[in-house]
């Protein structure tokens, strides 16, 4: 069953990894995606959850869907 | 040839910072049109010019004068402008129940808190409706 509560779920997030395996600094990543380097740090971190298309953009940048860089609890 | 086209993000703090001081302008001539002394006038208005100034020549090294400035860098400052807005409201509904209280406990005129408390929800119910078709 679909749970209606997704904007409660905690998320995590493969960002910081993907971004060290290409040996990018956050201010580089910041940068190429147009947000500030505090605005990456937050997301890294799980403290601030990016809008559909910005979580868009940080998966093609990665060269990756959606759901390979972020996860629910509901999809572990 | 060279232009010196203002960006409208430099524009935005620009329309920020001369609505403080035109604000500012108008507290002054209407304390001095009222006999307050010109030096007292202009006192009282340092805060809204230097508020101005703080915009102007902050911008484009801070963030949070940027979000200050009406120009949020990104989503996340968006968003935090947004819940800062949010806050500042509960915090004014207060204010006005609060003193709207007390005033009528202690038998003053309360006319200001009543306007204040009636702009803030009718302007909240009317973000409703407009922002319920929208999204």
């Amino acid at each position: 069953m679909v749970s209606c509560q997704a904007s409660f779920t905690a998320m995590q997030n493969d960002v910081r990894r993907l971004r060290e395996e290409k040996a990018l600094s956050q201010g580089d990543l910041a940068r190429d995606l147009g947000v500030s380097r505090q605005t990456v740090n937050a997301i890294e971190t799980g403290r601030y959850l990016p809008s559909l298309p910005l979580a868009f953009a940080i998966g093609r940048y990665f060269g990756k869907r959606v759901e390979e860089v972020f996860r629910d609890d509901e999809s572990r | 040839m060279t232009t010196n086209r203002v960006s409208p993000r430099r524009r935005l703090a620009l329309a920020a910072a001369v609505t403080a001081w035109v604000i500012g302008g108008i507290l002054i001539a209407i304390e001095y049109s009222q006999g307050a002394p010109l030096p007292s006038a202009i006192g009282g208005v340092v805060i809204l010019v230097a508020y101005g100034a703080v915009l102007l020549i902050f911008q484009t090294r801070s963030e949070t004068v940027r979000a200050l400035a009406g120009d949020p860098v990104d989503e996340r400052w968006g968003r935090i402008h947004e819940q800062s807005l949010v806050g500042a409201a509960n915090v004014a509904t207060v204010v006005a129940l609060l003193g709207f209280g007390y005033c009528e406990a202690t038998g003053r005129d309360n006319w200001q808190f009543a306007l204040m408390a009636v702009v803030l929800g009718l302007s909240y119910m009317a973000g409703l409706v407009w922002h319920r078709g929208r999204m």
